[in-house]
């Protein structure tokens, strides 16, 4: 492999970090929000509003049922309207955003669903409030799922993000299409597979260990 | 009670949508417990006795009837007015529900937290209720670490943490061996005679009730079916389920296992009579048996006996087979309060071979 090569190798890699970076952070903090709304509005829930939380279910379950192919495009006026252009590593990460986000708060309202309903009864009886019990009780209790949901968005983040080079967004899919596939360079191709596949294991390992650390079992 | 009463309970009516239907889980409950008493709620799984624990802090709100606490008429406040009632009752849980990634410490900690003590307070509160729930070395440890006897007293001391004038028991030792039940109903009844407080435990369990409780309610299909001081419930219960509850704590006698043919539902000729006879009231120490034997002139063949203390009362219950006339022998024991049923009937002569 050339020097020039390892070069775009590396610029890649730096992309989809920055792409998947960037769109997990969002997700991490957008996604915790709307997976509690979803988690608190149901009918046995905290704040309970059945509308609310229909109405926002449909909206994640048609985000996740779209092709993130298909979203990239479909959502390009929102793309520039957020990043200035559709084109680019800096616009690709608005639709692994928009993607990672429902993806994501579904993982979170799994995880508090998890949550021993006694533990919120308990609270409960202590008198407090529902704000209370979601601080100090069910987020807490649920770290470790979090942790672990948050290593799955990364992951499948990773993998969006080689679709980015439809938008011109770079990264180590895009490089692995062009040289790789295009120009039939199957070097390109294993060394983009194998980055690949080191990142996704880094990942991996990183969030079961932060999962364990949490449990504190 | 009236005004003293610590809980009361006015017309509680609840219904659920259970998945064969409506479920009536309380159907016109009024109940007054006093200041400084066990209470204890028991009957089967189903029976409302969960819902009616959970309506003294409105975590079950009923549908009907209003719910006094303190004098205080829960059922008529504001959520946040409500929340602030509620820090004066603690409850405890058959399966603990403490936090699993807190320590000891902090699970203890969380109701002051949650009522805004600082850090200092906060330590100056949980450190004496470790000791007393006598787990002071455990503060550190995750619950995941503790045995269930030691999680429950953890339940315990955070359910004291907010100094409740009242204390909740869910089947607190329900998931416990007998031996830390034995423990954890010491623990309460130590608690309750030392801070004052006002015990509600339910359970499915005669012995708990019969170990602590003060007076006890049966509950059967959301209704109270028979209420009285533990010792009158357990020596003279009157409605059927309570009487089968609290034969549950006897020795069982299979009476057509152990006379196989020969036992008989009816009277019969020249044949002998099964007894039991409860021993309480005054003379429930008298020397009845041999009384009965020298007056009455019958021979009496013991097949079971215990004795037993509750609420600090002796009780005693004797099953036997007599043989002679039966009349007198009734009339006489009932003369001196002694609780007589005729259990059946055995042919032929008295059994010799027992």
């Amino acid at each position: 492999m050339s020097e020039a090569l390892l070069e775009q190798l590396f610029d890649s890699l730096t992309d989809t970090l920055l792409m998947v970076g960037t769109a997990s952070l969002v997700a991490l903090l957008l996604g915790t929000g709307l997976g509690v709304v979803l988690f608190a509005t149901t009918e046995r829930g905290l704040w309970r509003q059945p509308a609310v939380s229909r109405g926002l279910g449909a909206v994640v379950n048609a985000t996740r049922s779209t092709p993130f192919i298909i979203l990239m495009v479909a959502i390009i006026p929102f793309t520039r309207l957020i990043a200035g252009t559709s084109i680019g590593t800096g616009a690709a990460i608005v639709p692994l955003a928009v993607a990672a986000v429902p993806f994501f708060a579904r993982l979170v309202e799994a995880a508090l669903r998890e949550v021993d309903r006694g533990l919120i009864e308990a609270a409960q009886a202590m008198g407090a409030t529902p704000r209370q019990i979601l601080w100090k009780v069910l987020l807490p209790e649920a770290l470790p799922s979090l942790a672990r949901g948050l290593t799955l968005t990364i992951i499948s983040l990773i993998g969006y993000s080689a679709m980015a080079g439809a938008v011109g967004g770079g990264g180590l899919g895009d490089l692995g299409i062009r040289y790789g596939y295009q120009r039939f360079n199957p070097t390109v191709m294993l060394a983009v597979v194998a980055v690949l596949i080191i990142l996704v294991q880094l990942v991996q390992s990183l969030g079961d260990f932060a999962a364990r650390r949490l449990q504190k079992k | 009670m009236g005004e003293s009463a610590m809980i009361k309970l006015d017309a509680l009516g609840k219904r659920f949508h259970g998945p064969s239907g409506l479920v009536t889980a309380l159907d016109d409950v009024s109940l007054e417990i006093a200041e400084g008493e066990i209470f204890g709620v028991i009957g089967r799984s189903g029976a409302g006795k969960s819902t009616l624990l959970r309506a003294i802090n409105l975590l079950e709100r009923p549908d009907q009837g209003r719910v006094f606490v303190g004098g205080v008429d829960l059922t008529g406040l504001r959520s946040d007015a409500l929340r602030l009632e509620r820090r004066r009752v603690g409850m405890i849980f058959q399966h603990f529900n403490l936090l699993a990634r807190r320590s000891v410490y902090d699970n203890v900690a969380l109701p002051l937290e949650l009522a805004g003590l600082t850090r200092r307070e906060i330590r100056d509160r949980v450190r004496p209720l470790l000791e007393l729930v006598e787990l002071a070395d455990k503060a550190d440890q995750v619950p995941a670490k503790l045995s269930g006897g030691q999680k429950q007293r953890v339940g315990i001391a955070r359910a004291l943490a907010a100094e409740p004038r009242i204390l909740l028991s869910d089947e607190a030792t329900s998931a416990l061996d007998p031996q830390t039940t034995r423990s954890i109903l010491g623990l309460l009844k130590d608690i309750n005679q030392r801070l004052g407080l006002t015990i509600v435990l339910i359970t499915h369990e005669m012995s708990v009730v019969r170990e602590i409780c003060d007076r006890v309610a049966v509950m059967d299909a959301g209704r109270i079916v028979e209420l009285g001081s533990t010792f009158d419930v357990l020596t003279r219960p009157t409605h059927p389920l309570a009487r089968e509850i609290a034969r549950g704590l006897e020795p069982e006698l299979k009476l057509d296992h152990l006379f196989g043919e020969r036992f008989s539902e009816v009277p019969v000729l020249g044949g002998t009579t099964l007894l039991r006879i409860a021993f309480s009231g005054p003379h429930a120490e008298a020397p009845v048996i041999s009384d009965l034997v020298r007056r009455f002139n019958v021979d009496l063949n013991i097949l079971s006996g215990t004795i037993d203390h509750i609420q600090d009362r002796p009780y005693g219950v004797m099953k036997v087979e007599l043989a002679g006339s039966v009349e007198p022998v009734v009339a006489h024991l009932k003369s001196l309060e002694l609780g007589v049923e005729v259990l059946g009937y055995v042919r032929s002569a008295l059994r010799t071979a027992l």
